[in-house]
Formats: C-alpha cells, structure tokens, sequence
C-alpha cells in the first residue's frame, strides 16, 4: 500500500475503507510495519499487536464487504497509551515493576472502540504511573524518554508521551491518551495534534490504571479535532462499571455550526516566552473565526494548589503499597524513588479541602 | 543567611525521617524537607480562604443505594 494515506484524517481514511478503495488488513499492516520499524526509534511503543489487530481487520473487511459497515472508525488503526487493560497484551502502566502485568478483560474505552470497529495495533509508551510521583524530566519510562517526532532533541510531551509521538509520527492515525493534570494537552501541543481532554465523567475509567479518582480522564490524540469529535462519540457514555461515567448523552455532528463563546484567562501567557505569545494570539485569531473571545477571570483562589493537593494525596493513595513496600526504587525517573514519601505528611483536613476544588 | 526553619515543616519532616531515613540518602532527606515545606505552604494558601459552617464540598456525598426488590433505587444503603 501507499504510504500517501499515512497522515490523513480519520474520517478521509474510513471513506476509503468504507467505499473499499483500501482494505483494513492493508491498512493496518502499513501501520504494523511502521509501529514496529519506526516506533524504536521515538521510544513511542511498548507492545506491538500484530495478531490482535490483522484479527480485527480482517473482520472489519469482511464485514464492510457484506454491508455492515459500523461507522466511521471502522477498520482504523489505533494506539492505546498502555495504561488501558487489554486482554490480548501486557498492561505495564509504563513502570518496570508493572512490566509483566496482564488483565482478562477490556478496559470499557478499548471495548466501545471494538464496537465501533477500530483496530487496536499497539500499546504505546508513557511516563511510567501516568507521572503520579512526581517526575521532574522525560527519563521516566521503562521504555526511555519519549522523542519528539518534530525535533529529535526534544520530548514529545506527557504522560501520554507515546499516544503524542505515535501520532505525529504515522505510526497510528489516532491514539487514546488519559489526562489527570495535562497528560493529553501537553503531548498534543508540543506535537503538533489535536488532543480533546473530556469532561470529567463524559467517557468512563474502568480498565484504566487509577492514579486520581477526582481528576482522571480518558481521551484521544489525532490530527484533527474533527477526528477527535469522531473518537470521542465512540468512547462516550454511561457504564454500569464506572459510577462516576455520565449518563447525559455525547453526539458530535461536525456539520452543526455552533456559536462559541471562548474564555481566555487575562495572565494566561505572563511569563511566556515572546514566540509562545505570539504563537497564542494567532491561535485566538483562528478562534474569532469560529466564535468570540472573551477575556475572563477567576475567583482568587489557591487553585493549583488545591489541584496539586489533591492529585498527591490521590495518587499516594492509589499506590500506597508500591510507596510503603520502597517498590518506587524499580521506576526509572531517580527522584520518584524518594518523592512521594512526603505525602505521608499531608494531613486529612487538608487532603478533603474541596472547596475551591 | 539562612531561612529560620518552619516548625511545622520540621515536625512533619521529623515523621518522614522516622519512617524511611533508612532507606534514604542525607541528599535525599534534604530534598524532602523542601518539598514539605513546599507542602506545608500549599496548605496554608488553602486554610487561608475562609469557609463557613454552610459551605458544601464541591462534590457531594452520596450514599450509595441497591436498588428495591420491585427494581428502581432506594432498596437500601450499601
């Protein structure tokens, strides 16, 4: 197959699937080939599902060939950051001493994108417990630091650090990354993709490593935010396993023209660098395009650090026996082997300060 | 000159080096102490912003119900 398809957007590629001009196995073994040839080299991938995925593909032809055609993922190949249960392959949560770690099931993302018919081709590297220690620089996987496609001195971003390179780099036409404070946002800016971090609640958690019950959100990566709308209406929605999964109703219809109405915090690039600025009120142009913009400001609250409050003692709690036990000494990153001993001095009233939360 | 030590801080350190100075280097003790004091200021930003008897938390309590023998919720609490 020609490697022209390789950067186009999802729904360009499920027309091409869906009028058979491209069959899935072809697809996906493009993809495979690159996941597996070209993955080394940005540290992007932890397991390559080759079976899996030809598996999946060769049901999604036969399936568009006899008319059932699930939709506009059906036959894309993706990647999922390798924090999401999978049945057919490690789940390492991107820490050596999760390396060996296997599940029976599906985590609910995985599954509703099975549904929708999309090909699930690797499992992709990322800052090993999604960050929740504390890490202070990209060396925090098992599989190295994660390089930016875009400048190869450079960090791709993180803790979706892999989700972000895989993308950037055609090595999956999209990927599925989670956010607790930034994890799909920073690898989707600093590779050039769009990323969508979902409302709290909008697609559930079950299956996913758990590192802050409050804060913790499933969501995609890809090259455009139209095919983040098309990811993100096949992930949505209740789940009897996850309570905190909302019942209220996600659809995406790109064709609706909305009135937006955009906030922009007043400070929101003091400190910034005069290219970063510069880059931003080019993004604000681009959004008076589709809606207003409107400068806001918050109540003066202590945000980031309730935010920070919370996600630390969350996350202590969510790996407590790893902290106790002195297992932090197997991750790579050397400052997450002593860090998160001094949660244990965040005391319970502070830890329930929700407020301003 | 150095900063004059934040009690709170060393009282909470002083836990810290109870429970796992045998693990820890003398650069990595120092290092935590920073981070709690880093801790402890956080905190004091919090308490700071006053809040009344009547102030809910963001998230509410909710406990969790089975549902009825004839189906529905409120068979019971969990």
């Amino acid at each position: 197959m020609s490697a022209e398809v390789l950067w186009r957007p999802v729904r360009e590629l499920g027309e091409l699937l869906r009028s058979r001009k491209v069959r899935a196995v072809e697809l996906a073994e493009l993809y495979l080939d690159r996941l597996e040839r070209i993955g080394p080299r940005y540290n992007a991938v932890v397991t390559v599902m080759r079976d899996h995925a030809l598996g999946q593909a060769r049901r999604a032809d036969a399936e568009i060939a006899s008319g059932r055609w699930r939709g506009p993922l059906h036959g894309i190949p993706y990647g999922a950051k390798d924090l999401l249960a999978t049945a057919g392959a490690p789940t390492t949560w991107g820490a050596a001493p999760y390396r060996e770690q296997h599940f029976d099931f599906d985590a609910t993302v995985i599954r509703k994108l099975e549904v929708a018919g999309a090909v699930l081709c690797a499992k992709l590297a990322m800052i090993e417990l999604a960050g929740g220690m504390g890490y202070r620089q990209p060396n925090a996987s098992f599989t190295g630091p994660c390089i930016n496609p875009w400048a190869p001195d450079a960090w791709s971003g993180g803790s979706s650090s892999g989700s972000g390179a895989a993308v950037a780099s055609g090595l999956v036409p999209f990927a599925i990354g989670s956010e607790t404070w930034g994890s799909i946002l920073s690898p989707a800016g600093y590779c050039g993709l769009a990323g969508l971090r979902p409302t709290y609640g909008r697609v559930s958690r079950h299956g996913a490593m758990a590192l802050c019950w409050t804060l913790d959100k499933l969501g995609p990566l890809a090259l455009t935010a139209d095919d983040c709308g098309l990811v993100l209406s096949a992930i949505a929605g209740p789940d009897p396993a996850d309570p905190t999964a909302s019942d209220r109703v996600y659809r995406y219809d790109a064709a609706e023209r909305r009135s937006f109405r955009f906030g922009v915090l007043r400070d929101a690039t003091d400190g910034c660098e005069e290219a970063v600025v510069k880059n931003f009120q080019r993004s604000l142009e681009t959004l008076r395009t589709m809606g207003s913009v409107e400068e806001v400001t918050l109540p003066d609250l202590p945000w980031e650090q309730t935010t920070r409050i919370i996600l630390q003692v969350e996350a202590a709690s969510a790996f407590e026996d790893l902290i106790e036990s002195g297992g932090i000494t197997g991750l790579t990153a050397p400052e997450v082997h002593f860090i998160p001993y001094a949660r244990d001095t965040i005391r319970a009233t502070t830890r329930w300060w929700r407020r301003a939360a | 000159m150095a900063d004059t030590p934040d009690p709170e801080t060393e009282v909470l350190f002083e836990i810290i080096r109870q429970r796992y100075a045998a693990r820890l280097t003398a650069e990595q003790l120092d290092e935590l102490r920073k981070i709690i004091d880093g801790q402890v200021k956080a905190a004091r930003a919090l308490r700071a912003v006053r809040l009344t008897n009547a102030d809910e938390p963001s998230q509410r309590f909710e406990p969790l119900t089975l549902p009825s023998p004839e189906g529905g919720r409120g068979g019971g609490l969990a």
